[in-house]
């Protein structure tokens, strides 16, 4: 009789012993606060334009040699340069960019010019992008009677976050008719679209 | 002398008897209960697990690519707090506070940025009045949890755990360009209840 009470007695030891060890826990509150944010895929002007539009003119001046009246020697070389050339600076948050480049001619009117004369210039633009690495990558669009497509691409690596990593220039310009042709006097436009879209 | 014996014992029984009479029984009864040092969340979660967001929604001003400058200030911007009523039991409870750095998938360089540092804060409400704060910030390499003892009871009242984000900061200057894409970091807090 006194072992069972003796197992009793260790028994309930036992049990005290384990719901004193519950209760001893003391239990903590846990916060988990996410912080989350977005930044949307943008490409933004930052200079030359403002929000999505950047835009400048490259101003020729007298396009042709008053000695001859033809198109100036020097608008025809490779190397652009001066007036020639415009920079802009955009702003990327993309991993890449697509690009997209066209022109049209530079032209002083419609309609077909008369023989010995040129009212069209065809001319190469070349859109010119610094990468975050320093090292640029270009694109080229030469106009012609028939426009060509346009020029698209992708920039292989992030734009440079820099001033005047979009570059804008012409050259090789050619009068539709031949470098001895006469170009008719008024007004030569012409406009050169360039799109820069993010992609990741 | 046989009856001698007989009537000393009756008398002796009789004495028994009035003896019995006086005799009081005293019970003492212990009534025991234990209240286990607890945190327990009453707004903001349940049990001992509470969390929110803090959306932040855009971080750039889209008209440059660069971090917010409103982000950047050491006043949470709108929506960058976050409240909660935890009720603990103890005298003197501890808070842990430590936070992960805001980031989105990649890494970056040349003008870019694809961590942004931040300081976390948590303002408890003490029961006597006033508050006591824990302060975090994050960097590149992250600093141990900031943690004390809160110096008073947790104030029983709601709101009394207040958590909020501010100085904000790209890892690569102001004017660098946060990378597209989703952000995101956890602010832990953990509330013991020690005495």
């Amino acid at each position: 009789m006194n072992r069972i009470k003796h197992l009793f007695i260790s028994v309930a030891a036992l049990i005290g012993l384990c719901v004193m060890g519950g209760v001893a826990h003391a239990q903590s509150a846990t916060g988990t606060i996410g912080v989350t944010g977005t930044v949307t895929l943008n490409c933004v002007v930052v200079t030359g334009g403002s929000g999505s539009a950047f835009s400048g003119t490259i101003a020729l001046g007298e396009l042709d040699d008053p000695t001859t009246g033809y198109l100036l020697g020097s608008l025809s070389g490779a190397s652009p340069s001066g007036a020639e050339i415009k920079s802009f600076q955009v702003n990327c948050n993309g991993g890449h960019a697509s690009i997209d480049l066209k022109a049209t001619r530079l032209s002083n009117a419609s309609g077909t010019a008369l023989a010995g004369y040129s009212r069209n210039i065809d001319y190469t633009t070349d859109l010119i992008l610094t990468k975050s690495d320093s090292s640029t990558q270009s694109f080229s669009y030469t106009t012609a009677p028939a426009l060509p497509a346009d020029t698209t691409g992708t920039l292989g690596g992030r734009m440079a976050n820099a001033a005047g990593n979009v570059v804008v220039q012409i050259h090789n310009l050619s009068a539709e008719n031949g470098a001895t042709s006469i170009l008719e006097a008024g007004s030569f436009s012409s406009t050169i679209t360039v799109a820069i879209s993010p992609i990741t | 002398m046989k009856r001698i014996l007989f009537a000393a014992a009756a008398i002796a029984a009789l004495g028994m008897s009035t003896h019995a009479f006086a005799q009081t029984a005293t019970g003492t009864i212990t009534v025991t209960g234990t209240v286990t040092g607890s945190c327990s969340v009453v707004t903001g979660g349940s049990g001992n697990a509470f969390g929110g967001t803090i959306a932040l929604g855009e971080l750039d001003d889209t008209t440059t690519g660069y971090l917010q400058t409103g982000l950047e200030g050491a006043t949470p911007v709108s929506g960058a707090t976050q409240s909660f009523q935890i009720n603990c039991n103890s005298g003197n409870p501890t808070v842990a506070l430590s936070a992960t750095r805001l980031s989105t998938t990649g890494s970056s360089t040349g003008g870019y940025s694809a961590n942004i540092d931040y300081t976390a804060d948590v303002t408890a409400a003490k029961a006597g009045g006033g508050t006591t704060l824990y302060h975090y910030t994050t960097a590149a390499s992250l600093p141990v949890a900031s943690s004390g003892q809160l110096g008073d009871r947790l104030a029983n009242t709601p709101a009394n755990i207040v958590v909020d984000a501010r100085s904000f900061a790209a890892e690569n200057g102001a004017t660098s360009i946060l990378d597209a894409g989703s952000w995101s970091s956890t602010i832990t807090v953990v509330i013991s209840p020690t005495s």
